[in-house]
């Protein structure tokens, strides 16, 4: 047998060597089995949008890491990998993209074809994601891999929807959202980001009419940054105890450019005696602070906007059909002409603007479906209070803890949950409408519709009527249960049209921990992705992996998915989804930015992978995992043609590519923007995750000097073990007495027990980066630097002296190697193949045939001396 | 895995841990007398330590590691032990060691060596501190280039430091 290992350590050979290997081997797999207590972690599901970035490589090597310790320790790991179709992100990208290459719109090409346009992005970038997971060695189990728009996770939609539906949760309201006119959908709160721009602040005065509308010459001045909205005024107001316009409250005064006139009114909450005249124009459809007014004081609400921007039937002759912006500009003329400007000035605004198509978005009133999220009526917990009392009982943990607050601040709000979009990339909303000019005469609605009283039919659906009194009509909305089309053709044949709209995205990802595993079906297990589920009487998996042990995460997404998360599970399953929830740092550039695709200073992680090795890169994020501070990486681009590094510039300067300067040609061409290096002058296309690189021509990759930690590393872990092994010639297996053993031994066992408990502690705080810490300075000043030293003259010398040097060796050896493995897997599989073949039998203290592979190697547990 | 924790408490030997800091802090203190008068690894050297009876009898035990890592006879330890002529020292938690350099070292060149290497020292130290005393120098330089200034002088002050503990050891043989 040979004792050899080669000089050096090739991360790439190893990596496409071990990845096949386990994959042949099922070790990933994941199955309910009675003799081992499940552990079950369920991924951030990544957008399809677009490849992986270096957040989601930290993201996956603490989940991997995670998982292959409980697997080590005797779990039935599941790591459940999946994406999410991540709707208005990714109809957006492609929609960008249509209209960039071929100027298509959406409206051009209808729905289906969008539909199926989008699906071919997903397939491709799916594909892509899943592979950037597996080459970071994430062992998720791969036939579990699931799709928030697959058949699977739609029937735990459409179920969800159903029974929020049936439990009187989900209502449908005129709502005040932000409207992104480009894309033609309300956009989420957190979808909106502020920009200051220049506007004007102009004032202008509307005069006093009396109870018969005859002018009385008073006139009140009020300023605005958006004149058009005039159109959709419902109200003046003023402050309560503002001496100088008490005697108007409850006159009324006239819009100028309309005619119109609307009440003067006082609201302590609104008007404001001190800031300018002290008297506001108050557009409850338009304006969130007038919204809430409009709502307290039971104004109108005018909307005067198309879904486009432009000006509705609401502007008249004069203004209909405008642009809003055109519309600004032709108000304020008229308002002069008219005698009603007083002044305006050049102001700072902090505009609202779309985090997906990056134009300003409209406060615009519209039609939208909510969950109700405050408590029931009776005063019995609702869906937020219940999410909110699973954290304060400590069935659900943060760690770090100080998370939870975020957590319980965003719930303890209560806001109802505004669930559709206006979009056609995602899970249609399964409630069917018809509108009729008379009530059913109080009849179920299954008889009127379907003639007949069928239970079957009655189960699978729940009807809600709305009676308009001014038109004299009823309009019904019916929601159907998962499963029954042809449920849903007799509404068709009777006139019924299925909503238009779609879900959020969180709607599906809310419910991933229990949908992935195919909830809510209780019969059967969830289908494989090799088409073999087992055969079993009822869903096992479910009961058995539900719920999960720990979400990691970052702190972006704590309100919008892990809040959900638990309501839907408490709600779905009666159970939290996870007992832990663990919040890591952000990786930020070298600037303390944070990596975006619109900044262009992202980074794909193949990259590091590429020169580093996946062993060096996971070892070195586990470094930087810790509890307080986000992670700056400072990133270079290094020439190909002379190997000089030219450092990541601020935003905008130095090599860096804006999604704003990738044009049509960049993407499908073989022209790339290029770097120049000042060194030797010569220009290179560099890594971008804008689009591929030409395959054919050098191009400068990514390094960051952060990762030479980890190949510090495995290079000294690489020459330590080779030193080890070449020593081992002529190893025998044999029981170690611990009178035989010598002082080193004692002390390095010690050191090596202690550092398990301390790994093994640290790991179940997910104190990442201490554990990787303390299991870097035993290997590296303690292992290496003393302990091989010490045992070297044992190893030269004969007979039985050297036969327990090399078993107490090759025993320290393999539970370094075996508390390694789950930060750096590759190198310790290879390590673990080349012991297996020299020392089959090892231990301490007495000789076992070692584990198949590294992987599903038990965690060390070292013994004492009396039970060996 | 509660068989785990008991059962490994048990290897685990804060004492010994300790007895093993002071082998290697040891080892680190001879190899640095090596390093700082020139004697190559493979040549061997003496070591004395002066230490508590119990302290001596756990280097007893650790001496061929001593010959191993350091290429070092634990020639005494104990108590008694004075400091021989002309050694270097170094100072542990609860032992004081001292590495004879009679026949190492030729000790009066040394002792030439390391006091010019002191005058050496002291001209540079002189020329960083009379730059920092130069008022319109330190209003007017940039940052950076002042704190560099200091951080050379507090390291040229440390290096002095250390080679006139050289030359005292040096100078009382
Ligand atoms: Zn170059």
């Amino acid at each position: 047998m040979s004792t050899e290992l080669p000089k050096q350590y090739q991360p790439s050979e190893a990596q496409s060597r071990w990845l096949d290997y386990w994959k042949e081997n099922g070790y990933f797999d994941a199955n309910p089995n009675s003799e081992k207590k499940p552990h079950t972690i369920m991924i951030p599901l990544p957008n399809v949008t677009g490849a992986l970035h270096m957040g989601h490589a930290l993201n996956g090597t603490l989940q991997d890491l995670i998982t292959r310790w409980r697997r080590m320790q005797g779990y039935e790991a599941l790591w459940m990998p999946g994406t999410d179709h991540a709707g208005i992100a990714t109809q957006a990208v492609v929609e960008r993209r249509m209209f960039e290459e071929e100027g298509l719109t959406r409206h051009d090409i209808g729905r289906e074809a969008l539909v199926e346009r989008i699906w071919d992005w997903k397939d491709s970038y799916e594909k892509r994601i899943l592979e950037q997971l597996r080459q970071l060695g994430a062992s998720c189990d791969w036939r579990r891999t699931r799709f928030t728009l697959d058949e699977t996770c739609s029937k735990a939609v459409r179920r969800t929807f159903f029974r929020f539906f049936k439990d009187g949760l989900i209502f449908r309201g005129k709502r005040l959202v932000n409207w992104d006119p480009h894309l033609q959908t309300a956009v989420a709160n957190d979808e909106v980001f502020h920009e200051e721009v220049d506007g004007h602040f102009w004032t202008f005065t509307y005069p006093v009419v009396d109870e018969d509308g005859e002018l009385t010459g008073d006139k009140l001045a009020f300023s605005t940054t958006r004149p058009e909205t005039m159109i959709g005024d419902s109200a003046v107001c003023v402050h309560p105890t503002d001496e100088r316009y008490e005697h108007l409250v409850g006159l009324k005064c006239r819009i100028p450019v309309t005619g119109r006139d609307i009440p003067i009114i006082a609201d302590a909450l609104l008007a404001k005696k001190e800031l300018g005249t002290g008297c506001v124009k108050v557009t409850p459809a338009h304006d969130h602070n007038d919204y809430a007014c409009g709502l307290r004081n039971d104004l109108e609400e005018i909307n005067i906007l198309n879904p486009d921007a432009t000006i509705n039937e609401t502007g008249g002759e004069k203004y209909q059909g405008m642009d809003r912006y055109d519309c600004r500009t032709k108000i304020v003329e008229d308002m002069e002409t008219l005698g009603h400007y007083v002044e305006v000035e050049d102001r700072k605004i902090e505009l609202a603007h779309s985090d997906r198509s990056k134009s300003p978005v409209e406060p615009y009133l519209s039609d939208q479906w909510f969950v109700k999220m405050d408590d029931l009526a009776g005063g019995q917990p609702g869906l937020a209070q219940s999410a909110m009392d699973a954290v304060d009982d400590r069935r659900v943990r943060f760690f770090p803890q100080r998370y939870q607050r975020t957590y319980l601040d965003w719930l303890g709000e209560k806001r109802d949950w505004c669930i559709s979009r206006q979009l056609w990339w995602g899970h249609r909303i399964p409630v069917w409408t018809r509108v009729d000019d008379s009530t059913l005469d109080g009849q179920p609605i299954e008889g009127k519709i379907f003639g007949l009283d069928n239970e079957a039919i009655r189960d699978a659906i729940t009807a809600k009527s709305i009676f308009d009194s001014e038109s004299e009509t009823e309009t019904w909305f019916v929601c159907v249960d998962d499963g029954r089309p042809d449920v849903e053709k007799v509404l068709e044949d009777h006139g019924f049209v299925q909503e238009e709209d779609v879900l959020d995205t969180w709607f599906s990802s809310a419910l991933w921990p229990h949908a992935t595993l195919g909830w809510p079906d209780a019969e059967n297990n969830p289908p494989l992705s090799d088409g073999d589920a087992e055969a079993s009487e009822k869903n096992e998996v479910l009961d058995y992996f539900y719920p999960g042990n720990v979400l990691i995460t970052s702190r972006d997404i704590i309100t919008l998915w892990v809040a959900r998360m638990v309501l839907t599970g408490l709600y779905n399953m009666d159970d939290i989804p996870f007992g832990h929830v663990h919040v890591h740092p952000k990786i930020l550039d070298g600037f303390g930015q944070t990596m975006s695709k619109s900044k262009g200073n992202g980074c794909d992680p193949q990259d590091l992978i590429d020169r580093y090795g996946t062993d060096a890169v996971r070892f070195s994020i586990a470094s930087f995992a810790g509890e307080t501070q986000d992670v700056k990486l400072p990133m270079g681009y290094e020439c190909p043609h002379c190997q000089n590094v030219v450092p990541q510039a601020l935003d905008g300067k130095g090599p860096m590519v804006k999604p704003a300067t990738v044009k049509v040609a960049l993407r499908g061409s073989s022209e790339k923007v290029l770097m120049p290096c000042p060194k030797c002058k010569k220009e290179s296309q560099f890594s971008t995750p804008q689009y591929d690189l030409d395959p054919a021509q050098p191009a400068a990759r990514m390094v960051s000097e952060r990762f030479e930690y980890g190949r510090n590393f495995c290079n000294k872990l690489w020459n330590a073990a080779r030193f080890a092994i070449m020593n081992l010639e002529g190893y025998t297996p044999g029981k170690i007495e611990e009178s035989d053993l010598r002082l080193e031994d004692r002390w390095v066992l010690s050191r090596l027990s202690r550092v398990t408990e301390d790994v093994t502690t640290l790991l179940g705080r997910y104190q990442f980066d201490k554990a990787t810490q303390a299991i870097r300075d035993f290997t590296w000043n303690e292992f290496c630097d003393w302990y091989l030293e010490m045992v070297k003259p044992r190893l030269k010398a004969e007979g039985d002296e050297k036969a327990l040097a090399q078993r107490v060796l090759v025993g320290v050896l393999d539970g370094l190697v075996r508390l390694l493995q789950p930060f750096t897997p590759f190198i310790c599989e290879e390590l673990w193949q080349k012991l297996k073949d020299i020392a089959p039998e090892r231990g301490l203290f007495e000789p076992r045939a070692a584990a198949e592979s590294a992987m599903i190697a038990s965690w060390p547990e070292l013994p004492s001396f009396a039970a060996g | 895995m509660p068989r785990g924790l008991s059962c490994r408490a048990s290897l685990q030997d804060e004492n010994l841990e300790d007895r093993f800091s002071r082998l290697q802090e040891t080892v680190v203190a001879v190899r640095n007398i090596r390093a700082v008068y020139g004697i190559g690894p493979n040549v061997p050297v003496k070591l004395f330590m002066k230490c508590e009876p119990g302290v001596a009898e756990e280097l007893q035990v650790c001496a061929d590691q001593f010959e191993n890592l350091a290429k070092t006879v634990l020639e005494a330890a104990g108590v008694e032990i004075d400091r021989p002529a002309a050694s270097a020292s170094f100072n542990l938690k609860d032992a004081d060691g001292f590495v004879p350099l009679e026949g190492l070292v030729d000790v009066s060149a040394e002792l030439e060596r390391q006091k010019k290497e002191a005058d050496k020292l002291r001209g540079f130290i002189k020329g960083h501190s009379g730059k920092l005393k130069n008022e319109k120098f330190v209003q007017n330089a940039p940052e950076k280039v002042v704190a560099e200034v200091r951080e050379t002088l507090a390291g040229l002050e440390k290096q002095l430091e250390s080679v006139e503990a050289v030359i005292a050891q040096l100078g009382d043989g």
